[in-house]
This record gives structure tokens, sequence and C-alpha cells, in this order.
């Protein structure tokens, strides 16, 4: 008795190597996608290598295994959504502040000076321009992983709001106020990291 | 008058706020016609949008191109991987 669960543990753990060594880099890769986070992204395919191992029995051979550990990492990556929205949030807003040197707001909330697009009016030049999107890449990286979700919500998945805030477990009213406040940080990211000659 | 302008037109902030929320949710009546009637009068905010359509290419730009990269797990934490299913 004891041979034969010896024997089937260290099969399963044969084949989870197995696996690992076949589709890990893919599930890295997407989960990559999904949370434009390298740090987040191995610990949920670490993560979801090790629930699979522990319920293999769960795994019907014969089936993909690619199917089944995918459907696996997408829980695990809706569970880091969810998580990552805790109370944070309301500390994070605190901290961003309108800092934008050109776009600052007079006590009424209207703009105490009128002045031109800071990026926008080289449109073109900036959108290729590799050195402006590295930096872009990395505002993007540096939010706040909620903040960050939204942004990906909508930007990468084309979701719509509802979608969005059903996966994230918020409101409609937290999901633009998230919006809104990602988007400031970005620009305010931008402008300080960026300088055009 | 001028109390009442002030009632009816947004400021630049709250005008920056409802154009994003306008992206994700929709905007009541008033909200939308308010917004309006701020863009066409505000030439900060004209600016503000401008910015904001470029960042919102960029990013867009950004995140498609990770679409199409291709990750791999270093030996460092394919080991680590291996670690944990120990
Ligand atoms: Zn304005």
């Amino acid at each position: 008795m004891y041979s034969v669960t010896a024997k089937s543990t260290s099969n399963s753990h044969q084949e989870i190597i197995k696996w690992l060594n076949k589709y890990g880099d893919d599930m890295y890769s997407w989960a990559y996608y999904k949370t434009s986070s390298k740090e987040t992204a191995e610990d949920l395919v670490q993560d979801s290598m090790v629930s699979a191992y522990k319920s293999f029995e769960k795994y019907k051979s014969g089936t993909n295994p690619k199917t089944w550990l995918y459907t696996i990492l997408n829980n695990k990556i809706i569970d880091y959504y969810r998580a990552s929205n805790t109370s944070k949030s309301i500390n994070e807003t605190s901290l961003i502040g309108n800092s934008l040197e050109g776009y600052k707001y007079d006590s009424n909330g209207i703009f105490a000076k009128v002045q031109d697009p800071l990026w926008g009016n080289t449109e073109e030049h900036l959108l290729d321009n590799s050195e402006f999107n590295d930096i872009l890449s990395n505002c993007i990286n540096a939010l706040p992983p909620n903040w960050r979700n939204v942004i990906l919500g909508k930007y990468f998945h084309h979701k719509k709001g509802s979608e969005i805030s059903k996966d994230l477990g918020i409101t409609s009213s937290n999901l633009w106020q998230m919006a809104h406040r990602a988007k400031l940080q970005l620009k305010t990211c931008l402008d300080q990291n960026w300088k055009d000659n | 008058m001028k109390g009442l302008m002030k009632i009816a037109m947004l400021s630049c902030k709250q005008s920056s706020i409802l154009s994003e929320k306008q992206e994700l949710v929709n905007l009541s009546i008033v909200e939308s016609i308010k917004l309006k009637m701020h863009a066409k009068m505000c030439t900060a905010s004209k600016s503000l949008s401008i910015d904001n359509k470029l960042i919102d290419q960029a990013v867009l730009k950004i995140l498609e191109q990770r679409k199409e990269q291709n990750m791999s797990l270093t030996a460092a934490q394919r080991e680590k991987i291996l670690q944990a299913l120990r």
C-alpha cells in the first residue's frame, strides 16, 4: 500500500516537472500580460504549479494538461486581482496631488495657467520614440496593483467598465475614480521622468 | 447671473474627472452637457485632453506590444519553482 502511494506521488511529481518545462514559459508570459509585473507573474506560475501538484488527482488523464493548468492559473490571477483591492487605495490617493507643472488647479479647480499640451503636440514623434515608450512602460508597471489592473482591463483586455468592476470586485464609481487617479499618476510619472530635448 | 453660470459650469478639475469617467461608465445627460460646454470654452482643458489622448494611444501601443512578447522563466526562477514543488 505504501509503495503504491509513493509511486503515484513520484509519478505526479515527474509529470508536473514535465509540464513546468513544457508550459512554464507560456504561463509566465500569460501571467505577465495579465499583471504587468514579472515578480507577480513568477509567483502566480509557482502557485499554480504547486496547486496542480497538490490536486493532481483532479486532473483527468488524456485531457489537455495545458487547459487544466491555465484554468488553475486564471483562477490564481482572479484571486490576485481581488486581493489587490484593499483599503490601501485611500492612502495611495492622498499621495497623488496635482503635481503636474503645467496643470495646476487654483482653489476653484480652474487651471491656474493656460498652456499648450505637454506632450500632445509632438504626438507622432513621441509614439515612435522608444525612450518615451520605455519610460511610460515603467510608469505603468510602477502603478499600485489595483490601479494597474484597472488600466490593464481598460486598455489591454478592452473590457467594458462593468466587466472590469466585476472582475476586480469594486463599484463602478470606485472604478472610474481609480482610472482617473491611475491616469494622473501616469502623467506625473511621465512629467518627472521624460524630458524631451 | 454669474452665480448661475458657476453652477452650470464645471471646473477644469471636474471636467477632467468626467472625461475619464465617460470612458468607463455612462454619464448622466446633465454631466454630458456640462462636459461638452466646458470642452468648447476652455483652452487649458483642451490641451489636457490632447495629452490624455496621446497617453491613451501610447498605453494602448505599449500593452499591444506586450501581447506579442514571449517571456521565458530564467534558470533561477525555474529552480525556485522546483524547490516549491518538493
Ligand atoms: Zn478647463
